[in-house]
Protein backbone atom coordinates (compact mmCIF):
# COMPACT_ATOMS: atom_id res chain seq x y z
CA UNK A 1 0.00 0.00 0.00
CA UNK A 2 1.46 2.97 -0.59
CA UNK A 3 2.27 6.10 1.46
CA UNK A 4 0.22 8.22 -0.43
CA UNK A 5 -2.86 5.90 -0.36
CA UNK A 6 -2.17 5.84 3.56
CA UNK A 7 -1.96 9.08 4.16
CA UNK A 8 -5.01 10.07 2.23
CA UNK A 9 -6.32 8.16 4.10
CA UNK A 10 -5.55 9.07 7.91
CA UNK A 11 -6.27 12.44 6.59
CA UNK A 12 -9.82 12.26 5.69
CA UNK A 13 -9.68 9.82 9.20
CA UNK A 14 -8.78 12.83 11.48
CA UNK A 15 -11.04 15.19 9.71
CA UNK A 16 -13.50 12.98 10.66
CA UNK A 17 -12.58 14.53 14.64
CA UNK A 18 -12.93 10.75 16.34
CA UNK A 19 -10.31 8.61 17.40
CA UNK A 20 -8.24 6.34 15.39
CA UNK A 21 -5.78 3.44 14.88
CA UNK A 22 -3.34 1.92 12.53
CA UNK A 23 -4.83 -1.80 13.44
CA UNK A 24 -2.86 -3.53 10.17
CA UNK A 25 -1.11 -2.37 7.10
CA UNK A 26 -4.32 -1.90 5.47
CA UNK A 27 -6.74 -1.43 7.96
CA UNK A 28 -7.81 1.31 10.89
CA UNK A 29 -9.37 1.51 14.04
CA UNK A 30 -12.07 4.62 14.39
CA UNK A 31 -13.77 4.87 17.83
CA UNK A 32 -17.36 6.00 17.42
CA UNK A 33 -20.57 7.32 19.35
CA UNK A 34 -21.15 8.49 22.63
CA UNK A 35 -17.85 7.75 25.04
CA UNK A 36 -16.30 5.97 21.72
CA UNK A 37 -17.50 2.65 22.44
CA UNK A 38 -18.31 1.44 19.48
CA UNK A 39 -14.96 0.33 17.58
CA UNK A 40 -15.42 0.56 13.43
CA UNK A 41 -12.88 -0.59 10.94
CA UNK A 42 -11.72 0.78 7.97
CA UNK A 43 -9.94 -1.48 5.43
CA UNK A 44 -8.44 -0.23 2.50
CA UNK A 45 -9.06 -2.65 -0.67
CA UNK A 46 -7.48 -3.53 -3.80
CA UNK A 47 -4.74 -0.85 -2.10
CA UNK A 48 -2.41 -1.92 -4.77
CA UNK A 49 -4.68 -0.64 -7.63
CA UNK A 50 -4.27 3.01 -6.95
CA UNK A 51 -6.72 5.18 -7.38
CA UNK A 52 -9.29 1.76 -7.91
CA UNK A 53 -8.58 1.18 -4.06
CA UNK A 54 -11.70 0.46 -1.98
CA UNK A 55 -12.55 2.00 1.38
CA UNK A 56 -14.66 -0.58 3.21
CA UNK A 57 -16.20 0.66 6.80
CA UNK A 58 -17.91 -1.87 8.89
CA UNK A 59 -19.27 -2.10 12.68
CA UNK A 60 -20.25 -5.58 13.93
CA UNK A 61 -23.74 -4.60 14.98
CA UNK A 62 -25.08 -7.85 16.70
CA UNK A 63 -25.53 -11.42 16.34
CA UNK A 64 -28.59 -13.28 13.65
CA UNK A 65 -30.98 -14.52 16.78
CA UNK A 66 -31.21 -18.04 16.42
CA UNK A 67 -34.39 -18.28 15.24
CA UNK A 68 -34.10 -15.50 12.72
CA UNK A 69 -36.67 -16.62 9.88
CA UNK A 70 -37.37 -15.28 6.54
CA UNK A 71 -39.64 -12.05 8.34
CA UNK A 72 -36.53 -10.92 10.04
CA UNK A 73 -34.15 -11.40 7.07
CA UNK A 74 -36.46 -9.42 4.99
CA UNK A 75 -37.08 -6.89 7.50
CA UNK A 76 -32.90 -5.89 7.45
CA UNK A 77 -33.11 -6.37 3.95
CA UNK A 78 -36.24 -3.73 3.77
CA UNK A 79 -33.99 -1.40 6.31
CA UNK A 80 -31.50 -0.93 3.84
CA UNK A 81 -33.77 0.85 1.83
CA UNK A 82 -33.75 3.05 4.42
CA UNK A 83 -30.82 4.07 5.39
CA UNK A 84 -28.94 7.22 4.48
CA UNK A 85 -25.76 5.37 3.29
CA UNK A 86 -24.57 1.43 3.19
CA UNK A 87 -26.69 -1.66 4.45
CA UNK A 88 -26.74 -4.32 6.91
CA UNK A 89 -24.57 -7.39 5.89
CA UNK A 90 -23.89 -10.73 7.34
CA UNK A 91 -20.34 -11.94 7.91
CA UNK A 92 -19.85 -14.89 8.69
CA UNK A 93 -22.02 -17.55 9.90
CA UNK A 94 -24.21 -15.17 12.23
CA UNK A 95 -22.57 -11.61 12.64
CA UNK A 96 -24.77 -8.88 11.65
CA UNK A 97 -22.59 -5.74 10.34
CA UNK A 98 -23.38 -2.65 9.29
CA UNK A 99 -20.94 -1.78 6.52
CA UNK A 100 -20.44 0.65 3.16
CA UNK A 101 -17.71 0.71 1.02
CA UNK A 102 -16.43 4.01 -0.54
CA UNK A 103 -14.20 4.80 -3.66
CA UNK A 104 -11.04 6.01 -2.64
CA UNK A 105 -10.44 8.18 -5.88
CA UNK A 106 -14.04 9.78 -5.11
CA UNK A 107 -13.94 9.51 -1.26
CA UNK A 108 -14.22 13.09 0.08
CA UNK A 109 -15.04 14.44 3.69
CA UNK A 110 -18.39 14.41 3.03
CA UNK A 111 -19.01 11.37 2.21
CA UNK A 112 -16.62 9.68 5.16
CA UNK A 113 -18.60 11.42 7.27
CA UNK A 114 -21.59 10.94 6.52
CA UNK A 115 -20.69 7.08 6.69
CA UNK A 116 -19.65 7.40 9.75
CA UNK A 117 -22.56 9.04 11.00
CA UNK A 118 -24.44 6.10 10.05
CA UNK A 119 -22.61 3.82 11.53
CA UNK A 120 -23.12 5.41 15.08
CA UNK A 121 -26.99 5.16 14.02
CA UNK A 122 -27.16 1.51 12.82
CA UNK A 123 -26.83 0.32 15.96
CA UNK A 124 -29.97 1.44 17.25
CA UNK A 125 -31.74 0.47 13.88
CA UNK A 126 -30.57 -3.33 14.66
CA UNK A 127 -31.45 -2.71 18.55
CA UNK A 128 -34.86 -1.67 17.55
CA UNK A 129 -34.93 -4.71 14.98
CA UNK A 130 -33.91 -6.95 17.80
CA UNK A 131 -36.55 -5.28 20.81
CA UNK A 132 -38.05 -8.69 21.76
CA UNK A 133 -41.57 -6.53 22.58
CA UNK A 134 -41.41 -5.94 18.48
CA UNK A 135 -41.23 -9.95 17.76
CA UNK A 136 -42.80 -12.21 16.29
CA UNK A 137 -41.52 -10.08 12.26
CA UNK A 138 -45.15 -9.79 11.40
CA UNK A 139 -45.16 -8.98 7.64
CA UNK A 140 -46.46 -5.32 7.48
CA UNK A 141 -46.93 -5.76 3.98
CA UNK B 1 -24.34 19.45 -8.41
CA UNK B 2 -27.76 20.24 -9.19
CA UNK B 3 -30.60 18.57 -10.50
CA UNK B 4 -29.91 20.70 -13.55
CA UNK B 5 -26.49 19.38 -13.78
CA UNK B 6 -27.42 15.85 -13.22
CA UNK B 7 -30.02 15.53 -16.43
CA UNK B 8 -26.94 17.49 -18.32
CA UNK B 9 -24.51 15.13 -17.01
CA UNK B 10 -26.75 12.33 -18.15
CA UNK B 11 -27.16 13.70 -21.61
CA UNK B 12 -23.79 14.05 -21.82
CA UNK B 13 -23.01 10.45 -21.41
CA UNK B 14 -25.66 9.50 -23.77
CA UNK B 15 -28.01 7.71 -21.32
CA UNK B 16 -31.87 7.26 -21.92
CA UNK B 17 -32.99 9.23 -19.24
CA UNK B 18 -36.81 10.43 -18.35
CA UNK B 19 -37.70 12.18 -15.91
CA UNK B 20 -40.41 10.83 -14.05
CA UNK B 21 -41.46 13.75 -11.22
CA UNK B 22 -38.90 16.72 -10.33
CA UNK B 23 -35.47 15.04 -8.98
CA UNK B 24 -35.84 11.64 -10.38
CA UNK B 25 -35.06 10.03 -13.56
CA UNK B 26 -35.19 6.51 -15.02
CA UNK B 27 -32.62 5.42 -17.32
CA UNK B 28 -34.44 2.71 -19.20
CA UNK B 29 -32.68 -0.21 -21.09
CA UNK B 30 -32.54 0.60 -24.20
CA UNK B 31 -32.29 -2.93 -25.11
CA UNK B 32 -28.41 -2.93 -24.67
CA UNK B 33 -28.94 -5.71 -21.91
CA UNK B 34 -27.80 -2.90 -19.18
CA UNK B 35 -30.34 -2.87 -16.42
CA UNK B 36 -32.75 0.43 -16.54
CA UNK B 37 -31.96 2.35 -12.81
CA UNK B 38 -33.86 5.06 -11.35
CA UNK B 39 -31.74 7.98 -9.90
CA UNK B 40 -32.86 10.62 -7.37
CA UNK B 41 -32.51 13.22 -5.09
CA UNK B 42 -33.32 12.46 -1.66
CA UNK B 43 -33.24 14.94 1.65
CA UNK B 44 -30.44 13.76 3.80
CA UNK B 45 -30.72 13.57 7.65
CA UNK B 46 -28.57 17.12 8.00
CA UNK B 47 -30.38 20.10 6.24
CA UNK B 48 -28.41 20.76 3.08
CA UNK B 49 -27.24 17.16 2.94
CA UNK B 50 -28.93 15.79 0.28
CA UNK B 51 -28.44 12.62 -1.37
CA UNK B 52 -28.36 11.03 -4.65
CA UNK B 53 -29.50 7.39 -4.76
CA UNK B 54 -29.15 4.92 -7.44
CA UNK B 55 -31.82 1.95 -7.41
CA UNK B 56 -31.94 -1.05 -9.91
CA UNK B 57 -34.26 -3.70 -9.59
CA UNK B 58 -32.85 -7.13 -9.40
CA UNK B 59 -35.54 -10.07 -9.03
CA UNK B 60 -39.04 -10.71 -7.73
CA UNK B 61 -38.43 -13.08 -4.36
CA UNK B 62 -39.67 -16.59 -5.04
CA UNK B 63 -42.43 -17.40 -3.13
CA UNK B 64 -40.71 -20.07 -1.38
CA UNK B 65 -37.46 -18.68 -0.83
CA UNK B 66 -36.46 -19.62 2.45
CA UNK B 67 -34.12 -18.05 5.01
CA UNK B 68 -31.06 -18.87 2.77
CA UNK B 69 -32.08 -16.75 -0.11
CA UNK B 70 -31.90 -13.50 1.91
CA UNK B 71 -28.27 -14.46 3.79
CA UNK B 72 -27.14 -15.09 0.52
CA UNK B 73 -27.92 -11.42 -0.15
CA UNK B 74 -26.90 -9.91 3.39
CA UNK B 75 -23.76 -12.32 2.93
CA UNK B 76 -23.21 -10.52 -0.40
CA UNK B 77 -24.03 -6.95 1.18
CA UNK B 78 -20.40 -7.49 3.00
CA UNK B 79 -18.46 -8.74 -0.24
CA UNK B 80 -19.71 -5.98 -3.03
CA UNK B 81 -17.84 -2.85 -4.00
CA UNK B 82 -20.49 -0.52 -4.16
CA UNK B 83 -23.90 -0.19 -2.37
CA UNK B 84 -26.43 -3.02 -0.59
CA UNK B 85 -28.91 -5.37 -1.80
CA UNK B 86 -32.27 -3.84 -0.17
CA UNK B 87 -36.47 -5.00 -0.70
CA UNK B 88 -38.59 -2.11 -0.66
CA UNK B 89 -41.54 -4.18 -0.75
CA UNK B 90 -43.03 -7.98 0.10
CA UNK B 91 -40.90 -8.67 -2.78
CA UNK B 92 -38.48 -7.16 -4.70
CA UNK B 93 -34.93 -7.22 -4.41
CA UNK B 94 -33.28 -3.97 -5.37
CA UNK B 95 -29.38 -2.92 -5.38
CA UNK B 96 -28.98 0.58 -4.48
CA UNK B 97 -26.47 3.17 -3.21
CA UNK B 98 -25.85 6.71 -2.12
CA UNK B 99 -24.19 9.50 -2.76
CA UNK B 100 -23.49 12.71 -0.91
CA UNK B 101 -25.10 14.98 -3.51
CA UNK B 102 -22.63 18.06 -1.94
CA UNK B 103 -19.26 17.93 -3.61
CA UNK B 104 -20.38 15.07 -6.12
CA UNK B 105 -18.71 15.57 -9.10
CA UNK B 106 -19.11 13.55 -13.04
CA UNK B 107 -16.47 11.32 -12.52
CA UNK B 108 -18.33 9.81 -9.01
CA UNK B 109 -21.35 9.97 -10.34
CA UNK B 110 -20.67 7.98 -13.65
CA UNK B 111 -18.47 5.72 -11.51
CA UNK B 112 -21.94 5.16 -9.44
CA UNK B 113 -24.04 4.96 -12.18
CA UNK B 114 -21.82 2.42 -14.26
CA UNK B 115 -21.35 0.16 -10.88
CA UNK B 116 -25.24 -0.24 -11.05
CA UNK B 117 -25.27 -0.57 -14.35
CA UNK B 118 -23.05 -3.21 -14.36
CA UNK B 119 -24.65 -4.93 -11.42
CA UNK B 120 -26.76 -8.12 -12.19
CA UNK B 121 -24.48 -8.87 -14.75
CA UNK B 122 -21.53 -8.76 -12.48
CA UNK B 123 -23.07 -10.33 -9.56
CA UNK B 124 -23.26 -13.42 -11.79
CA UNK B 125 -19.97 -13.27 -13.29
CA UNK B 126 -17.99 -12.21 -9.85
CA UNK B 127 -19.93 -13.71 -6.90
CA UNK B 128 -21.39 -16.71 -8.91
CA UNK B 129 -24.62 -16.27 -8.01
CA UNK B 130 -27.59 -17.35 -10.58
CA UNK B 131 -30.11 -13.99 -10.64
CA UNK B 132 -32.06 -16.12 -13.44
CA UNK B 133 -32.90 -19.04 -10.81
CA UNK B 134 -33.51 -16.56 -7.95
CA UNK B 135 -36.89 -14.38 -9.50
CA UNK B 136 -37.74 -13.07 -12.45
CA UNK B 137 -34.73 -11.24 -13.67
CA UNK B 138 -35.48 -7.73 -14.86
CA UNK B 139 -33.29 -8.73 -18.68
Amino acid sequence: MSADAVERIETLLAGCGAPFERAGDQAWTVRLGADAALQATVVCLNADAGSAGLLKVYLPVGKLPENAGVDFLKELLRKNRTLGHGGFAVAGRDTVAFVDTLQLKHCDQGELDATLAWVVKSVNVFKEKLDESKLPYLDPY
Amino acid sequence: MNAEQIEALMTRMNLPWSRVVKNMWNIDDRGDNLPGVTVSIEPGEKHGRDLVKFVTFICDVPRDAGPEFFLDFLRLNFRVDHGAFAMESKSEMFYLDTLELAGLDPNEFEAALTAMRNAPRMFQEKYDIDIYTMGRPQF
